[in-house]
């Protein structure tokens, strides 16, 4: 009987033994197979009992649960404290460079230009004018005449146009202009005259879009550029409220403290004309080659509608009235970024494109 | 127009600085900018020429002695100008002097002759735009020789820019009259006296208007005994101070009188003008007439000439000819002073390219009085240099003065256009000094426009005055308040919405010109003699000659332009406008979708996107992906997911209508579910690759955003949140070789009915297990029942994929 008994202690003492040295997961299940398995060391001894004498058999048979019990727990303790020492050990194995670089996720870039056209959209928007749009390819009807500059009138000087031929002429070889007068845009004003014969007042609308001039490039001046132009119609809208809006939009776009100018122009559309000026935003109006000494820049042309555009447009004068405004996203988006050249623009050099957020 | 200051001083008494006087000009309308000449210059000085011989091994230079008054004699100095003779006074340059711009001159050797410093033109020297010749300051006599050249010609000039409506400021006392206006000092025209003697100018002189409408007004002086040298030196100054080049007595002092007064004239050789005979006509066609910078023109029947009997000795308002021309030999002149159709002489003027001072002023147009007293001041001043007897009288069409044009301005509507509060007798006080002549009391007022005031003809023209005497610095600005429109959507917000879409998905957007040449097109694959492009009649290069029928061109060009700096990794879109010509009317739904003037051209908006390589580099270790085909659908399709439309589907292109800068088996339609294409994408060709020097393996897709645009929903309605788990099934689909995998999909989708909540094609099988000629698409479908419990709908769903799939396609199903 102390035979058994023997046996039992002896098992637990080996097994003891075996569990302290081993070291992997495995070898614990394989101790665990050796005392627990169909033909385990603890299994076979545990059915010995049922030859035992009776009166030894309660006896026996608490001391192989007591050390089965333990022997179970003390293989769950070493199991667990194994495991708990293997994911240090795996995690201190997984240690990255946490001063290498992320991998790259593409981020694209606006063009600053049409950036500033929205941020100008979102300022108007503001204060309740909405984009109307218009043709790129006009007649000269509504790019001149309309305008009240009629053929040959000086003023079309201050707008060098490029004509569409007449078709076929290129091919032909004997390029003449369309006889139909279609020329491009050098402006969005004919805009203007789409909006007052599409709308009814109060208007208040922004013309943003893309213009084309016969005009020598360099680094100021382009044959494509863009304007943006604003144009109100109602009852009493005057030159103070035209002041009013500039000194705000001045506000908006270039801060608080602006200094801002409001002096006379010319435009044949307009009458009065305004030219309006910011105190320089290189020199801050001491005066430097950027504004030829002057101390001022010129942001924008404006001024009343002219009575003949307002009746073009299909408004009586004598009822109607309202102002204009006309703004050159280009020249802005140079002064905004310190950008020297406009022909940066237009093309697709990612050097200068990926130099913009979306942001201000 | 150049101001010089001590010039404008003889007309009105000026107390402002330059600068001051330049910022008020600017608040009446006239931006004037101050410039001092000769500021700049140091080590310039007048010297004479005492010898001229060509350069010993150049043909085109001379070799010059020139005396600067020193005590070592002339020096020697090289120049390339062909203006110049012995005994001419010359602007030199010393060693050591700078001219504007920083412009230093050495001791140099030119041609193996040394050259001890440069003889200047008025452009070197910031005097004006003459880049052609030195600057002639006169005769020996004029000017001490070793003068600075400051002391000469150095003066304080404004730079005025008078707009194209205030022709009556173009001159030295219609400044004047306007600086008195706002400073309060009194305006002093020139005096006029002219001492008429002899026989009567008419005996002389007659003058024939064919067209009065071109030509309203047309005097003429006559002139005997006149001897013509040079001009005076303040004269001569002035003018070289204004700009202009003096070149002897008479024609300075027309120029002078212009200049002064704003009336251009021109002084004809009465012995070459047959019996005096003036006729102003328009040219014969094809009428020719050399000019007097003699070049031989022709002419035709638009143009205005002044002509003898016979021919045209003159282009009315810009020219004179060669046959009347004054020279130092001319006795007798005739001098002519006149107003032309502004209209006509500045279409002259643009089509001989001759554009002028005179020109100019013409153009914008002269007041009714204005001749007349320009030719009694210029016969003042030519009796005075040239020692010459006028002529009695006058000839003059039209002596009589004209009444005022008088304008009823309503005093309230002035009020109300302007945003002020004047009444008629401060609107009086304000226009008095402009010479404005204001009367009537309360609304109405009659407000009477001086004769040079061509640009103020109505009420408006009126409260533009009134404005800028009360100066627009004092209008009160109204912070915003206003009337407000109806809402209207904004027409762009949709391709706003696009180009920030693209770019977060990591494309750059390029501004590409719509302007593009027949290579760009040629490169593309496309037709340069297609009869719907666009072309323009004046280009400025042929490289822009077209507007772009689609945006293919600028992207293939947007690629190339990074391409060549090394970049071949890009991802760039455009939103851009593309054109065409179709004189019967729009063809497809895109251009029906198009903006038009009504001109028979259409524009339409069009979103150009070309993928090259890699969006960005790979992480270490990684590998890059290059963009294919499936790259830029994916790019197509996110676009369409973030802007809410639904997914387009693809459609290989007919091989023979396709976009021919493709690959031919890589290039497909972009369609919505009724089939309509509305754009296309796929490989570009490797042809169009090499022409356009890119690598790789682009791919690049067009669309009409306007009409993805359409396709999305007005709104959008929420769906109940299923309670039921989703059931992922999976379908081999096997089909015959040829079969495209868009259409299993679209058999799929319509069939597997609303419980279909994804369709994603995972795997593509070639090979023995299914048979030669057979391709097996494996699909996984995963369905979303609203319920739980409707597994059953789901195998029904299944089962009607898969009875599609084989009547519509013979797909075998494993």
């Amino acid at each position: 009987m102390s035979d058994l008994r023997g046996e039992l202690e002896a098992v637990e003492r080996a097994t003891g033994e075996r569990l302290s040295s081993a070291g992997s997961e495995a070898e614990i299940e394989s101790i665990r197979h050796d005392l627990f398995g169909r033909s385990g060391q603890l299994t076979m001894l545990m059915k010995q009992l049922g030859s035992v004498p009776a009166e030894d058999r309660p006896a026996l048979g608490q001391l192989a649960n007591e050390i089965r019990g333990r022997l179970e727990s003390e293989i769950g303790d070493r199991l667990k404290a194994l495991r708990a020492s293997g994911l240090e050990d795996r995690l201190a194995g997984e240690a990255i460079d946490m001063s290498a670089p992320g991998r790259p996720m593409a981020v694209g870039h606006l063009h600053p230009v049409l950036t500033t056209i929205r941020d100008l959209r979102e300022i108007f928007h503001a204060y309740g004018f909405e984009v109307f749009e218009g043709p790129e390819i006009e007649t000269d009807e509504y790019n001149f005449e309309l305008l009240n500059i009629p053929p040959d009138h000086p003023a079309r000087d201050l707008w060098d146009t490029l004509y569409v031929a007449e078709p076929g002429s290129v091919e032909a070889g004997m390029p003449t202009p369309a006889t139909d007068g279609t020329i491009l845009r050098t402006h969005t004003s004919p805009t203007q005259i789409r909006a007052m014969r599409a709308l009814e007042p109060p208007i208040r609308v922004l013309t943003p879009g893309r213009c084309f001039r016969y005009e020598a490039v360099d680094a100021s001046h382009g044959f494509e550029f863009f304007q943006v132009e604003g144009l109100v119609v109602d009852r009493d809208t005057s030159l103070a409220d035209l002041k009013g809006m500039l000194e705000e939009v001045a506000r908006a776009l270039y801060g608080r403290d602006v200094a801002t100018r409001f002096r006379p122009g010319y435009y044949p559309f307009t009458e009065p004309s305004v030219a309006f000026d910011i105190g320089c935003l290189v020199c801050g109006g001491q005066g430097c080659p950027a504004c030829k000494r002057s101390g001022w820049m010129t942001i924008l042309g404006a001024g009343m509608v002219h009575p003949t555009v307002l009746r073009n447009g299909g408004f009586d004068p004598d009822e109607y009235q309202g102002y204009a405004f006309g703004m050159g996203p280009d020249r802005m988006t140079m002064l905004r970024h310190g950008i020297g050249d406009i022909r940066l623009f237009f093309g697709a050099d990612l050097r200068f494109v990926t130099q913009f957020a979306e942001g201000r | 127009m150049r101001v010089p200051l001590s010039w404008l001083r003889d007309y009105v008494d000026i107390e402002l600085s330059p600068r001051q006087l330049a910022e008020a000009l600017t608040m009446r309308g006239m931006e004037a900018a101050v410039e001092t000449t000769g500021a700049d210059w140091t080590d310039v000085v007048v010297g004479r020429l005492v010898d001229v011989e060509r350069h010993p091994d150049a043909d085109t230079l001379w070799l010059t002695k020139v005396d600067i008054g020193g005590d070592d004699g002339p020096i020697e100095i090289v120049c390339g100008a062909q203006n110049l003779e012995v005994g001419q006074l010359v602007p030199a340059a010393l060693v050591g002097s700078v001219l504007p711009g920083d412009r230093r001159i050495e001791r140099t050797k030119i041609r193996g002759v040394v050259s001890n410093g440069m003889l200047c033109s008025a452009i070197e020297l910031g005097l004006g735009t003459d880049a052609d010749g030195i600057h002639i300051l006169g005769r020996a006599g004029d000017i001490p020789v070793g003068t600075p050249l400051a002391e000469v010609v150095g003066e304080t000039v404004l730079d005025v820019d008078v707009k194209p409506n205030r022709g009556d400021a173009l001159s030295m006392v219609g400044l004047a009259r306007e600086i008195a206006a706002f400073t309060g000092a009194e305006l002093r025209l020139p005096s006029v006296t002219v001492e008429e003697s002899g026989e009567p100018t008419a005996a002389h002189v007659s003058v024939r208007i064919d067209e009065p409408e071109l030509n309203p007004r047309f005097t003429a002086r006559w002139f005997d005994g006149v001897v013509n040298g040079p001009s005076p030196e303040w004269m001569q100054r002035r003018l070289v101070a204004a700009g202009m080049r003096p070149i002897s007595a008479v024609v300075d002092v027309t120029n002078y009188v212009m200049h002064e007064l704003g009336q251009p004239m021109h002084a004809y050789d009465a012995d070459a003008v047959p019996a005096g005979e003036i006729v102003v006509r328009r040219a014969a066609g094809a009428e020719r007439l050399t000019t007097i910078d003699h070049v031989e023109r022709t002419l035709d029947e638009r143009m205005l000439v002044i002509a003898d009997r016979e021919r045209a000795i003159g282009l009315a308002g810009i020219m004179g000819g060669a046959s009347t021309e004054v020279t130092e030999a001319t006795r007798r002149i005739i001098l002519e002073s006149a107003i032309f159709h502004g209209p006509t002489i500045r279409n002259t003027a643009r089509r001989l390219g001759l554009r002028s001072e005179a020109s100019m002023r013409h153009e914008k147009g002269i007041g009714h009085d204005l001749p007349r007293f320009a030719a009694d001041r210029a016969a003042s001043l030519i009796a005075e240099i040239t020692g010459a007897s006028v002529g009695r009288g006058i000839v003059d069409n039209d002596p009589e003065p004209k009444p005022a044009r008088r304008i009823d301005v309503r005093v309230d509507r002035l009020n109300r256009l302007l945003g002020v509060e004047l009444d008629a007798a401060a609107i009086g006080e304000l226009l008095a000094p402009l010479g404005f002549d204001v009367s009537g009391t309360g609304d109405e007022v009659v407000v009477g426009v001086p004769s040079h005031r061509l640009d103020v003809s109505a009420p408006a023209d009126v409260a533009e005055e009134v404005a800028r005497a009360y100066g627009y610095e004092r209008i009160e600005g109204r912070l915003p308040y206003a009337a407000l429109p109806a809402y209207r959507e904004d027409p762009s917000a949709g391709r706003n919405r696009a180009r920030r879409v693209l770019a977060g998905m990591g494309l750059d957007e390029v501004l590409t010109y719509a302007l593009i040449g027949p290579d760009d097109l040629v490169r593309s694959g496309l037709e340069a003699a297609d009869a719907r492009l666009v072309r323009i009649y004046n280009p400025l290069s042929a490289d822009h000659a077209i507007l772009r029928p689609s945006m293919t061109p600028s992207m293939l060009a947007a690629l190339a332009e990074n391409a060549r700096r090394r970049r071949s990794d890009a991802w760039l879109f455009e939103l851009g406008k593309v054109y065409w010509y179709r004189p019967d009317g729009p063809e497809t739904p895109r251009e029906t979708r198009s903006d038009t003037a009504g001109t028979g051209r259409y524009e339409s908006w069009e979103l150009g996107i070309i993928l090259s390589g890699r969006a960005a580099p790979p992480a270490p270790g990684e590998d890059a992906v290059s963009a294919d085909v499936a790259a830029i659908q994916g790019v197509v399709d996110a676009l369409h997911d973030a802007l809410g439309a639904p997914r387009p589907a693809y459609r290989a292109e007919d091989p023979n209508d396709r976009h021919p800068h493709r690959h031919p088996g890589r290039t497909g339609l972009i369609v919505d579910a009724a089939g309509r294409p509305y754009g296309s994408l796929g490989e570009v060709h490797p042809r169009v690759v090499e022409a356009w020097g890119l690598v790789g393996r682009p791919v690049d897709a067009s669309i009409s955003i306007d009409r993805l645009l359409d396709l999305v929903p007005a709104e959008t309605r929420s769906r109940p949140i299923p309670s039921a788990q989703p059931v992922d099934r999976d379908l081999a689909v096997v089909v015959d070789e040829g079969t495209p995998l868009g259409e299993v999909l679209r058999v799929a989708r319509m069939s597997a009915g609303p419980l279909l909540d994804e369709l994603r094609p995972f795997d593509i099988y070639r090979g023995e297990q299914i048979g030669p000629g057979r391709v097996s698409y494996a699909l996984a479908f995963r369905f979303q029942p609203l319920e739980a419990g409707e597994e059953r709908a789901v195998d029904k769903a299944l089962n009607k994929v898969r009875g599609s799939l084989q009547h519509h396609l013979g797909a075998e199903i494993r």
